[in-house]
C-alpha cells in the first residue's frame, strides 16, 4: 500500500480552539489538513480523534522563519499547553530556525489528541498549515 | 606530509575576554574612590581570570557634568587595567542600594535607587565618549548601566524605565546614545532580554545582520540573577505578556540564538529557596551552554559556586565560559620550498559554550628556528562565528614566502587582539587547550616543525 492511499484511508475529526477561550471550528471530518491563524505570543489548540492506529506524523508549516512557531503533541485532557507541568506532551518539536516542525508518535485507534501550535513571538501572529498523516 | 594529532589539556587558564571575572568598586557611592591598583590586578591576573568588572557609581554628580578629575580617574583606571593584561567590564550607575546591608529590601531599594533626569544620563554619556573610545581596545563589553539600582534598569525614580519595567523613549535615547558612544567594533549588554526585544524587535539575529555594527548586533544580555529561580528573578518576565512559563521558554529560546553573535555575562545572586532547584550542576551547565555564557562573577554568589565545587563542575564552568578552542590534527607537508603551497589543514574544535565575541585575528607564523624571525601569513576567518560545541577545518593553501631561507622553522598558530596596542602582548592571544604548545613568551600555539630546502 501507498503512501497516498494510506494517507487517503485517514479520517481525522479535527477541532480547534485557542488558549484565549474555546473558539470552537467545529468538527471536520476526513480532511488531513487545517490552516489557522495564531496571534502574536497565543497558543491555538486541535482536538484530534485517530481512526486507526499506526504512526501519527504532525508537520506544521507556515510563511516567515522569522516568527517562531512551536508544535506540541499532548493528552485530550489538557486545558491548555500552559501551565506545561499540568499538561502531560507526547511529543514536540522546538526547532530554533525555519518554518517547519514535525513530530511523529506511535498512536492507537479511537484515541483523542490535542494538537498545539504555539507562536513565540511577542508582536506578530502567524498564518500555518497543520498536515497530519498516519502512517 | 605530516599528519599530527594534539593531546587534550584539561588545565585552567586564563584567556582574553572570557571566563569568571573579578569585581571592583572604583567610584563608591558618594565622592569614596579606589582607583584600580597594580598590585589586586596582578594578583586576579595570578588566579587565571582575564577579565574585570567594575563599577562607577557617579551619584556624585547627579545635579552636574562629570568633573574633569573623575574624567582623568576613570580613564587612569582603563590604563592600569591595560597594563595589567586584563579586560573591563565597565558599569556605571548613580545608585547602589543595600550597601553593606544584611537584607535588601524593596522598600530600601526603592529608596536608594535615585536616577537624575534623561538630559544628565545623556550629557554624562557624552562626557564619557572620548575616554570608551580612547580605551575600546581594553573594554570587553559594557553593561548598560546608568539607569535604576545598581544600573539594573529596574526602581528607576525618574522613569528611565518605566515602573512595570517597559521602555520608553528614555531608555531608547539612553541605548541609543551608549551605542554611539562605544566605538562599532564593541558592544554593550542590556539586563533584561525583553528589553532588547521592545527596542529592536523578538527577532534574534542572525548571520546576515551580526557584526554589521548595528547597535541591535552589538547587544548581547546580562543576567545578574542566573539560576535563582525559574525565571531568574524576573530576568524572563516581561511585563504582562503570558503565562510564566511560556515567557521562560520564549525568551531562552530568543538568547539561546540572539547570543550566538552577542556576549551573555552576569552572576548568580542566590544560594536559597527557589534557587536550590536551579543551581546544581547539571541544571547549571545545560543554561550556560544553552545561553553562551561568556563572563561570570567568580565572587558572587559565593555558596553557589561552593556548592559547583562540591559537586565537581566548578574547573569544567570555569574552563568552558566563553571559548575553549583545542586543537585536534593537522596535515601539512614535512619540507617545501619557498613560493611552494603551503597546503596546511587544521581542525579544531570550541569546547567552550560560546564564539568569542570581538573581533580576534588569525595568524599562521613560520618562525625560523635559528634566526627567530617570523614570516606571517594571515588567515581569513573569523573566529567569531565559531560556535560552542562546533569543529571545524581550516585550510591554509597560501604560498611560502619566497624571501625564506633555507632551514628549519617552527609553524605557529597566533590568535593575537587586533587592536594596535594589544597586538603584541602574550596576555591578550588566545591559548589553545592542548598540552604542550602554548608559548608564554610569545602568545603563539606551537603547531609542528617543517624544513625549508632550495
Amino acid at each position: 500500500m501507498t503512501r497516498a492511499s494510506l494517507a487517503l484511508g485517514l479520517a481525522l475529526a479535527i477541532a480547534g480552539c485557542s488558549s484565549r477561550g474555546n473558539l470552537q471550528l467545529g468538527m471536520i471530518e476526513g480532511p488531513r489538513s487545517i490552516s489557522g491563524k495564531v496571534e502574536a505570543y497565543r497558543t491555538n489548540q486541535h482536538t484530534i480523534a485517530v481512526p486507526r492506529a499506526g504512526n501519527l506524523v504532525i508537520r506544521l508549516t507556515w510563511q516567515d522563519p522569522t516568527v517562531d512557531l512551536e508544535l506540541y503533541l499532548g493528552s485530550v485532557s489538557c486545558p491548555a499547553l500552559y501551565p506545561t507541568n499540568a499538561c502531560p506532551i507526547s511529543a514536540a518539536s522546538r526547532s530554533a530556525v525555519g518554518a517547519v516542525e514535525e513530530v511523529a508518535r506511535t498512536v492507537n485507534a479511537g484515541r483523542q489528541y490535542s494538537v498545539f501550535v504555539d507562536n513565540l513571538d511577542p508582536k506578530r501572529g502567524q498564518n500555518y498549515r497543520l498536515t497530519l498523516e498516519v502512517r | 606530509m605530516l599528519s599530527l594529532t594534539y593531546a587534550r589539556s584539561d588545565e585552567t587558564f586564563a584567556n582574553p575576554e572570557r571566563g569568571f571575572y573579578r569585581q571592583f568598586v572604583s567610584f563608591d557611592s558618594g565622592d569614596a574612590r579606589r582607583p584600580l591598583g597594580a598590585p589586586s590586578l596582578r594578583a586576579v591576573r595570578g588566579q587565571g581570570v582575564s577579565i574585570i568588572r567594575v563599577y562607577f557609581v557617579i551619584d556624585e554628580f547627579m545635579k552636574g557634568p562629570l568633573s574633569r578629575d573623575a574624567l582623568d580617574d576613570i580613564a587612569a583606571n582603563f590604563d592600569e587595567v591595560r597594563r595589567a593584561g586584563l579586560k573591563i567590564i565597565p558599569r556605571f550607575a548613580y545608585s547602589f542600594p543595600c550597601s553593606g546591608a544584611v537584607r535588601c529590601t524593596e522598600e530600601r531599594v526603592k529608596a536608594e535607587a535615585l536616577d537624575p533626569s534623561l538630559h544628565r544620563v545623556l550629557e554624562h554619556v557624552d562626557q564619557l565618549t572620548p575616554v570608551l573610545r580612547a580605551n575600546s581596545d581594553v573594554i570587553a563589553y559594557m553593561e548598560m548601566g546608568f539607569v535604576g539600582a545598581w544600573g539594573e534598569w529596574h526602581h528607576s525614580s525618574t522613569g528611565l524605565v518605566n515602573a512595570n519595567h517597559t521602555t520608553n523613549e528614555r531608555s531608547a535615547a539612553i541605548v541609543e546614545r551608549i551605542m554611539n558612544a562605544l566605538p562599532r567594533n564593541r558592544m554593550a549588554v542590556l539586563r533584561y532580554p525583553y528589553h532588547k526585544q521592545s527596542l529592536f524587535g523578538a527577532k534574534p539575529l542572525d548571520e546576515t545582520e551580526a557584526f554589521t555594527g548595528s547597535a541591535r548586533s552589538r547587544i548581547g544580555a546580562l543576567n545578574d540573577c542566573f539560576l535563582a529561580s525559574a525565571n531568574d528573578r524576573g530576568t524572563y518576565s516581561p511585563p504582562s505578556l503570558g503565562p510564566p512559563d511560556k515567557n521562560v521558554i520564549a525568551l531562552k529560546k530568543f538568547l539561546s540564538l540572539d547570543n550566538r553573535f552577542v556576549p551573555q555575562g552576569g552572576e548568580t545572586c542566590s544560594a536559597e529557596g527557589s534557587a536550590r532547584s536551579y543551581i546544581p550542576c547539571a541544571n547549571a551547565l545545560r543554561d550556560l551552554a544553552n545561553m553562551r555564557w561568556s563572563a561570570l562573577n567568580v565572587g558572587y554568589r559565593r555558596e553557589v559556586l561552593d556548592l559547583w565545587r562540591q559537586q565537581g563542575c566548578l574547573a569544567e564552568i570555569q574552563n568552558r565560559l566563553g571559548y575553549r578552542f583545542r586543537l585536534l590534527r593537522a596535515d601539512l607537508p614535512s619540507q617545501a620550498k619557498p613560493g611552494s603551497p603551503l597546503n596546511l589543514r587544521f581542525v579544531m574544535t570550541n569546547d567552550g559554550f560560546a564564539a568569542p565575541y570581538n573581533p580576534r585575528r588569525m595568524e599562521l607564523g613560520l618562525r625560523h628556528t635559528a634566526s627567530r624571525r617570523v614570516y606571517p601569513i594571515k588567515i581569513a576567518y573569523d573566529l567569531r562565528l565559531w560556535g560552542g560545541g562546533e569543529t571545524r577545518t581550516v585550510s591554509v593553501p597560501d604560498r611560502l614566502p619566497l624571501e625564506l631561507e633555507p632551514g628549519s622553522y617552527d609553524v605557529v598558530l597566533s590568535l593575537p587582539d587586533p587592536e594596535t596596542r594589544l597586538r603584541d602582548r602574550p596576555e591578550y592571544s588566545i591559548r589553545l587547550a592542548n598540552k604542550g604548545l602554548w608559548e608564554p613568551a610569545t602568545g603563539s600555539n606551537l603547531l609542528a616543525q617543517i624544513q625549508v630546502i632550495k
